[in-house]
């Protein structure tokens, strides 16, 4: 390996591989350019409907509704979650089967429900995906409060903190990488689920462009409107991982949160270098 | 020393009192769901909210039981499983080998994909539903391959973390037994890698859930999904409060029985660090920052 450079030039050259079989395939007739449409003209055609007809509007709505879900279940997720998660074992136990099962109400079947309530407006849709969005969040902020070292908060005791102080200067900081992976699954599930619901229940949005391109089988749409979409999620997705180390300055880029896996010791301990009592009675020679 | 303590402690109670633990720990999990059950059943029988929006939780229940018992919610549950089982093993058979090479045989490689896969991952399998439907057709295929796709990208990314994160010592030993790579890739690296893969079996897991019930909706007849739609169209509200409750409940316990087999699993590995694991109430698939490979 010739460096980070050579890495970043053979990271172009495989995307420009893969944009050039995709754009040659159609134009060669290996595949048929009705089904598959070469990407130049995807672009062209997601140029044209973003600048000559209404696709810019379409996208606000559905980024309006997905950024305001996602907004109220990063408000809402975190406060659940500390709230469940911090009182008492008694109520966290009771808790857990209820949360389990309001965490598994699908978006697209709530949607259904929510509907009979709240109308086919704009409420109904923030609602779905603020609902799909806070349990993500919940769950990080649970299992931050959870995996707490305790040495931190007896530290944190000894200076004479009040509960609000330890929440505030050791839980909250300790909780906020998993926070945001949180954030950032919210924020792919968000996209996702609000797609399906566009294509069910709505005249605008997205989803609902997807759908009528697909009456009017026009190929050229569908990618644009696909390419659209993945692209507004990507986007999402970067400026959370930006966000996330921006905010999260203390923790390394690490492969993956090593909580749930067993075999991720390594990278517990270099996130947080914290001498454990179990390491300490375990001997093992990390 | 506190279980040695608790052993020693003479069995004082028969029976009865095994019983009556059992029912007071059940009645400490589930009190809060039967509150909001009894709280439900209650303001629709005041007539505090609509009735025609919100039915009797009791009613719907009695609905559940007749769709059980005309055979609907099995055929419906059936189909939905078989679909989801399909995507799911589509995803397994693809994405583990994939993940197995890029994460074992060739990381150089994996490192330069990086990009074009975490880009490949965001693609929204729903916008993309009609070319789908387009080469499968309506049916069963197409959803199961919309399905597979969903779950693919977590099963890919997982694997590759849980393979880069096998103890170096234990392939160190194998190479000294000198197994070869394939050997080795199978011996040694699979089961280690295989807890953080099942996180990723998890999570695509719930993805599937979520997706499959939406794709049902679009795109085909049958399964839960589609009864939950054909009861929104038609105005059976009762029929959609029984479909969403048997859909919720299902997919509370997969949830479940998945979470059971990761434990095990964990708890099997040698590594395990006590404090380090999850607490056994956690359920619920932790969101791993797959995306962020």
């Amino acid at each position: 390996m010739g460096g980070p450079a050579l890495v970043q030039l053979e990271r172009l050259a495989i995307v420009a591989v893969v944009v050039a079989c995709w754009e040659v395939l159609p134009r060669l007739n290996v595949v048929s350019p009705l089904f598959i449409p070469p990407p130049s003209q995807v672009v062209s055609t997601l140029v044209h409907l973003l600048v000559y007809e209404n696709l810019a509007v379409h996208t606000r709505i559905s980024l309006l509704r997905a950024v305001g879900g996602l907004t109220v279940g990063a408000v809402l997720g975190p406060f659940l979650g500390f709230a469940f998660g911090g009182f008492s074992p008694r109520l966290e136990k009771a808790a857990a089967p209820l949360v389990g099962l309001a965490s598994q109400a699908n978006p697209v079947v709530l949607f259904h429900v929510v509907v009979l309530f709240l109308g086919i407006g704009e409420i109904s849709k923030v609602t779905v995906i603020a609902w799909l969005t806070t349990w993500p969040i919940a769950f990080s902020a649970t299992a931050g409060l959870r995996t707490v070292d305790p040495n931190l908060l007896r530290v944190g005791r000894a200076f004479g903190l009040t509960p609000l102080g330890l929440f505030r200067r050791i839980i909250l900081p300790w909780s906020m990488p998993l926070l945001f992976i949180g954030l950032r699954l919210a924020a792919g599930y968000s996209f996702i689920m609000l797609i399906a619901a566009e294509m069910m229940g709505t005249s605008s949005g997205l989803g609902w462009f997807v759908v009528q391109s697909q009456e009017s089988y026009s190929a050229p749409r569908i990618f644009a409107a696909a390419v659209l979409t993945s692209g507004l999620a990507f986007v999402t997705d970067s400026f959370l991982s930006v966000l996330e180390h921006t905010v999260v300055y203390w923790t390394p880029r690490a492969s993956c949160s090593g909580v749930h896996s067993g075999n991720s010791r390594r990278i517990w301990n270099f996130q947080r270098p914290l001498i454990r009592p179990s390491h300490l009675s375990g001997g093992s020679g990390i | 020393m506190e279980a040695l303590a608790n052993e020693q402690r003479p069995p004082t109670k028969l029976m009865s009192s095994v019983q009556l633990t059992i029912a007071k720990r059940l009645f400490d999990r589930l009190w809060a769901v039967l509150a909001v059950g009894v709280l439900w059943e209650g303001v629709t029988r005041f007539h505090w909210v609509d009735v025609d929006f919100l039915p009797p939780l009791s009613a719907i229940l009695w609905r559940i039981g007749g769709m059980v018992l005309d055979g609907r919610i099995v055929w419906h549950t059936a189909l939905s499983g078989a679909r989801a089982i399909g995507g799911l093993f589509l995803a397994l058979a693809t994405g583990v080998p994939l993940g197995l090479t890029l994460g074992y045989m060739y990381p150089s490689v994996f490192v330069i994909l990086q990009p074009i896969l975490r880009v490949l991952s965001h693609i929204n399998p729903f916008s993309l539903m009609p070319v789908f439907f387009l080469f499968l057709g309506l049916g069963n295929q197409a959803t199961v391959v919309v399905v597979a796709w969903m779950a693919f990208w977590p099963i890919v990314f997982y694997t590759v973390a849980g393979v880069s994160e096998v103890d170096p010592d234990l392939i160190y030993i194998g190479r000294s037994m000198a197994a070869s790579r394939f050997r080795l890739a199978i011996m040694v690296v699979l089961p280690g890698a295989l807890p953080t893969m099942f996180a990723g079996v998890r999570v695509a897991s719930t993805i599937i859930f979520f997706s499959l019930v939406g794709v049902e909706m679009l795109g085909t007849t049958g399964g839960l999904g589609w009864l939950v739609h054909n009861c929104a169209m038609n105005y059976q509200i009762h029929g959609i409060y029984a479909a969403a409750i048997v859909v919720v409940v299902l997919g509370y316990v997969m949830q479940l029985v998945l979470a059971d087999i990761h434990h095990r699993l964990l708890a099997r590995s040698s590594l395990v660090d006590s404090d380090v694991t999850p607490n056994s109430n956690d359920h619920n698939a932790f969101p791993c920052d797959w995306k962020a490979l």
